[in-house]
């Protein structure tokens, strides 16, 4: 066991940056996660809104107070570099002037024009207010049509639109009670976290095991190749239980509360996660000697996976052929469990564990490909290959 | 003096190759991912494509089959309707073969087993259908003359809504990422920044105790290396600013100098941060390393770089942060550029990076000179 205690004493001597950086992701994983998990039956029922009203009638009062009802009202200045702002960082899904002379238009049967909306983008919130908007000038036409006075009118109209559609999600398994919005949007982050915390973390000290002078000195020691990479795997293994164990230990704190259900596969997912992460950072490390290169290669690896996985983006907003990259990542399957236990799509036991199963495929194949890499790379072989060259 | 220390700066500089290679393949990488992952969100978003669900016609709602009907006629349906019993309809749903199932009686209501963007258009169906029903009955109460009237009134078209643009600019909102990365990469030119230091300063490395006892003046000295590193990373963020522009091609917006302008400057004040940093002499090289990298990651992240509303939640509760985090200046440049028509705001982030550019580099050289070493 003399690597794996090397290897703890060159931990020891880099634990300054070991800590900066388990600091910093235990830091974004809280502030990440943090806000990302609203409970709302559909996502698209929450709208932000924001509305001017230029007719400043009693009749636009009244249908502001009623669209307060229907939608989230976000009262912002009406200055055009707020709105254009709000808009296009998605902090309002909707801002809409209603015209002076609206109520008048309104009594009058007229429905063009009513209403200006400040356009950024498309999207399907904007059609469902701008839907909800239309719906309520026809009702209001339909109702001062059939005889009814414009209060009345107005009355029955917005009664009408803040009907609620009964909407049933259909259980198929066991609920999601053990598993909340707030822990799942914990766990959702954490393979980017994983990734960039222990890659960042571990892969220094591994940089240091492979030195040539150390290495030199390993290699004409009595100890096999094999076990030199198989005590680093676990000396790596050991280090990556304690920054799980941290991780995990906040979450609890922050969000979830012991375990229970559900909770305990989301648990054994970030533990295999973290198990592949430990592989990667020493595959990482084998061909790779330098911490500023270390640095891009961590992003390129963390922030490509969360993209094309769906950690930072659903995986249902991303397309066919997104999807069909990422199951060749890892992060993918992680992902797409941590969706099936929230709730996000539908579970089954058997889904499940194949999830659990190809990540730990990955995990082996990782392990695999850097005892093969090592081997070539710090063995004889790759020594005399290069004397000839 | 100055330009033969540059020149060989710049060979220097040159020949850490691994690191000028990898800080031009971190935007190719990223930004390929990047691309390909939103083009497709782009297109799940907005392409219209047909909803699968299933239908329990339990009460036998003619009125309703024949809208449905109606709709399976058209070029585009918006829906693809399976009629089946409740049993076959939740089979179907659990086997995501449907993404809901409508059912019918007084009023339709829906089922679904998660819920997502499918879902939220089944929804919407469901409610507009209700509400035109809504509607009629109620008209035709209030005078059952007028249901006929009512329902040629529903039927019209109806434009309330005017729109008004509020940029000429690319709004599509996944181009922030973009603007992210290319403020992440200048934020990188911390590490060419570190390096002036690691090359100048005595006690990092034997080459900085070299130069420190030649004859050269350590002003001049550092000033070349300064100016070979901004060289280097203006470079590194021009190479990248075209691919994402002309090979990848994202959408800056029209003003594609200002651009690449913007971009310069945000490398140079990379630079002037990480020489900064390094100059800062009780810390060790590795040390320094560490705490950059983590905080130019953290600037990014505040600027947006992971998740998108981040730098509005800022603006919203500490909006000075946003004025004095160098990666949110650099993105909100790119950001003015394509979404304002006037060069107001967009020049006030500008004189801000150059001001921040100045102010880095001044304490550097502040707390760089009359350096004595006792002994090396």
């Amino acid at each position: 066991m003399q690597v794996f205690k090397a290897f703890f004493k060159v931990l020891k001597r880099n634990s300054f940056t070991a800590i900066v950086f388990i600091g910093v992701f235990l830091l974004l994983a809280l502030m990440i996660s943090d806000g990302k998990a609203e409970v709302t039956i559909f996502a698209l029922d929450a709208k932000k809104v924001s509305v001017f009203d230029e007719d400043d009638s009693p009749e636009s009062r009244k249908f502001v107070e009623m669209l307060g009802e229907k939608f989230e009202i976000v009262d912002i200045r009406n200055d055009r570099d707020i709105i254009t702002d709000m808009l296009y960082y998605e902090q309002i899904d909707y801002a809409f002037v209603i015209n002076r002379g609206w109520s008048e238009k309104l009594a009058a049967g007229e429905t063009d024009g009513l209403f200006t909306s400040y356009k950024m983008h498309d999207s399907y919130a904007k059609v469902i207010v701008e839907q909800c908007l239309d719906d309520y000038v026809t009702a209001v036409n339909v109702y001062t049509a059939a005889g009814m006075s414009l209060d009345k009118a107005m009355d029955c109209a917005g009664e009408d639109i803040l009907v609620e559609t009964d909407v049933t999600i259909e259980k198929f398994g066991d609920d999601n009670k053990d598993f909340t919005p707030m822990f799942a949007a914990y766990y959702r982050y954490l393979p980017y976290i994983f990734i960039s915390a222990i890659l960042s973390a571990l892969c220094p000290v591994l940089m240091i095991m492979n030195r040539k002078d150390i290495r030199f000195r390993t290699n004409c020691s009595s100890v096999d190749a094999n076990s030199y990479t198989m005590q680093i795997f676990a000396g790596g293994a050991v280090f990556v239980l304690a920054v799980w164990l941290i991780f995990i230990g906040a979450g609890v704190y922050m969000y979830g509360g012991i375990f229970r259900g559900k909770a305990w596969t989301a648990l054994l997912n970030s533990g295999l996660f973290a198990l592949i992460t430990t592989a990667l950072a020493v595959l990482v490390a084998s061909v790779i000697d330098s911490q500023k290169i270390l640095t891009l290669i961590v992003q390129i690896l963390g922030l490509g996976m969360s993209f094309l996985c769906g950690i930072f983006v659903p995986q249902s907003m991303l397309g066919d052929s997104v999807n069909a990259v990422g199951r060749f990542l890892p992060a993918y399957w992680y992902v797409r469990l941590n969706e099936m236990l929230c709730g996000d799509r539908l579970y089954s036991t058997g889904k499940a564990m194949a999830c659990l199963l190809i990540e730990a495929a990955y995990a082996v194949t990782l392990v695999l490909v850097t005892v093969l890499i090592r081997r070539v790379r710090y063995s004889g072989a790759h020594k005399m290959t290069a004397a000839k060259a | 003096m100055f330009l033969h220390n540059l020149f060989y700066d710049l060979k220097t500089s040159l020949r850490t190759k691994d690191l000028i290679i990898w800080l031009m393949v971190f935007p190719l990488a990223l930004g390929a991912f990047f691309k390909f992952a939103f083009d497709s969100i782009y297109e799940e978003t907005t392409k219209f494509s047909t909803v699968d669900v299933a239908v329990v016609d339990e009460a036998g709602d003619k009125a309703f089959r024949a809208v449905a009907d109606g709709m399976a006629a058209s070029d585009e349906p918006l829906l693809n309707v399976t009629y089946a019993d409740r049993e076959e309809a939740l089979e179907l749903l659990k086997k995501e073969e449907v993404k809901g199932i409508i059912f019918t009686g007084d009023e339709l209501t829906l089922s679904v087993g998660y819920s997502d963007i499918e879902q939220a258009v089944l929804k919407s169906f469901v409610e507009e259908y209700n509400l035109r029903i809504r509607m009629i009955e109620r008209a035709a109460a209030q005078d059952p003359a007028a249901a006929m009237k009512a329902a040629a009134l529903i039927s019209e078209k109806v434009s309330a809504v005017n729109e008004e643009p509020l940029t000429d600019g690319n709004p599509d909102y996944m181009v922030q990422y973009f603007y992210n990365l290319l403020a992440m990469v200048a934020m990188f030119g911390i590490m060419n920044g570190l390096h002036i230091t690691e090359i100048n300063q005595a006690n990092i490395s034997a080459l900085g105790a070299r130069k420190s006892c030649s004859p050269s003046p350590k002003l001049v000295s550092i000033c070349s290396a300064l100016t070979a590193a901004y060289i280097i990373q203006t470079v590194c963020m021009v190479l990248s600013v075209t691919y994402l522009r002309f090979i990848l091609r994202v959408d800056f917006g029209s003003s594609l100098p200002l651009i690449y302008l913007t971009s310069a400057l945000g490398g140079t004040v990379g630079v002037s941060m990480g020489f900064l940093i390094g100059s800062i002499s009780f810390l060790s090289q590795k040390a320094k390393e560490s705490l950059t990298v983590a905080f130019s990651l953290l600037l990014c992240f505040f600027s947006g770089l992971m998740v998108e509303n981040m730098k509005m939640n800022i603006e919203q509760h500490i909006p000075w942060f946003n004025r004095i985090n160098p990666a949110a200046v650099i993105s909100d440049s790119f950001y003015c550029l394509n979404i304002y028509s006037d060069y107001s705001r967009y020049s006030e982030k500008v004189l801000t990076m150059a001001a921040f550019t100045v102010f880095f580099a001044l304490l550097g050289f502040v707390f760089t000179r009359r350096k004595k070493y006792a002994s090396l």
